[in-house]
């Protein structure tokens, strides 16, 4: 038997939006939406009523905004994976969804595929990023003062061998695992591992900071 | 209730730089056989390429796009087509352009905000002279 499809919840204030969503999403065989909430009040509560997988966030809504509702969901229901969906880069509030407890975002105007892409590496337990987030991630951490975080020596970077590198790059790229082991010929499984090397090597604990710091450092382009 | 027709669907063009916006309302339109979408455009400089080629019965054009904004390519639509129905998208009724696209010829406009069940009326309605030739159907009844 398939496993249970992904269950979604959507919150945008824009019907049409949200509407056609659901359309595209209608078309996935291992996702299904399950609610529309039109703000971020009706968003935790049917969070809380319905227990989505995934709930897809809109930063702009009435009465109460994304990030606000991100941060009590994020607060009462830990395991519900919430992304952040935004119309630009230049979002000022961005960074707060991830700072409340967003598990990425993405931008409006990726194709369905890509999203469906995201949203498999969401449920694999995986944030992918895009380049440009990636990028946006950097300059956050950079204003970041944070003495507890160990910062990864020379020769720490030094002992990454080629295919880290390479991976490295890939994942700054905003490629899944999957897609990563696609691209180099090796199994998802393979990329795992060498993610959590690369992670090992550099003290760093998630696929966000170690895009961060490879941005930060010139490790890759 | 709308009447099932006989004529050819009516074709639209959306022009909206966000791909999950505008593939969504592709879906969407894709339910209702009298309408048609026979172009995609993401940028406004788009959006005359492709009127200019697929020329639409009605073209849904957001106002904030890159390249060229929803303004100045309806201005240029309307200039080399005057009988271009243009309907302009909106987040807000308070959008400071939207009584700029009006005054330069747009049909209509259309929130983001409201429900698809309207907008099929709504579409119908801005397609060519819908309302004129369903009267002139029923008067040759």
């Amino acid at each position: 038997m398939a496993p249970e499809p992904g269950k979604i919840l959507i919150a945008d204030d824009h019907s049409l939006f949200r509407e056609g969503l659901r359309e595209l999403i209608g078309h996935w065989e291992d996702f299904r939406v399950i609610g529309e909430a039109t703000n971020g009040q009706e968003a935790i509560y049917l969070a809380r009523k319905l227990s989505p997988d995934i709930i897809l966030m809109d930063i702009h809504m009435p009465v109460l905004d994304g990030v606000a509702a991100t941060a009590a969901i994020h607060q009462e229901l830990p395991q519900i994976r919430i992304v952040m969906l935004t119309m630009s880069l230049e979002e000022k509030n961005l960074f707060e969804g991830i700072k409340v407890g967003a598990q990425g975002y993405l931008l409006k105007d990726v194709h369905a595929r890509q999203l469906h892409n995201y949203l498999r590496g969401v449920v694999a337990g995986e944030a992918p990023l895009s380049g440009l987030v990636a990028a946006k991630v950097l300059a956050e951490f950079n204003d970041l003062q944070n003495p507890a975080k160990p910062a990864p020596r020379q020769s720490d970077v030094e002992s990454l061998s080629e295919r880290e590198t390479q991976v490295l790059q890939l994942i700054v790229d905003g490629l899944s695992n999957a897609e990563i082991g696609e691209r180099m010929f090796l199994s998802e499984q393979t990329i795992k591992k060498e993610l959590s090397t690369i992670m090992q090597k550099l003290h760093l604990n998630n696929r966000v900071q170690v895009a961060a710091y490879a941005l930060r450092e010139g490790l890759v382009k | 209730m709308i009447p099932a027709m006989s004529r050819k669907p009516f074709t639209l063009m959306i022009a909206d730089d966000h791909t999950l916006f505008r593939d969504g309302l592709r879906e969407l339109i894709s339910h209702w056989q009298d309408l048609q979408v026979v172009g995609m455009a993401v940028n406004g400089q788009q959006a005359v390429s492709i009127c200019r080629e697929t020329k639409p019965d009605l073209v849904l054009m957001d106002l904030d796009m890159p390249v060229l904004d929803g303004l100045d390519a309806a201005r240029l639509i309307l200039q080399e087509f005057p009988d271009a129905r243009i309907v302009v998208m909106v987040t807000s009724v308070r959008d400071p352009k939207l009584p700029e696209a009006i005054q330069l010829g747009a049909s209509g406009y259309l929130r983001k905000g409201d429900v698809s069940c309207q907008l099929h009326h709504l579409l119908l309605g801005w397609c060519s002279d819908f309302m004129e030739s369903l009267k002139e159907e029923m008067d040759n009844r």
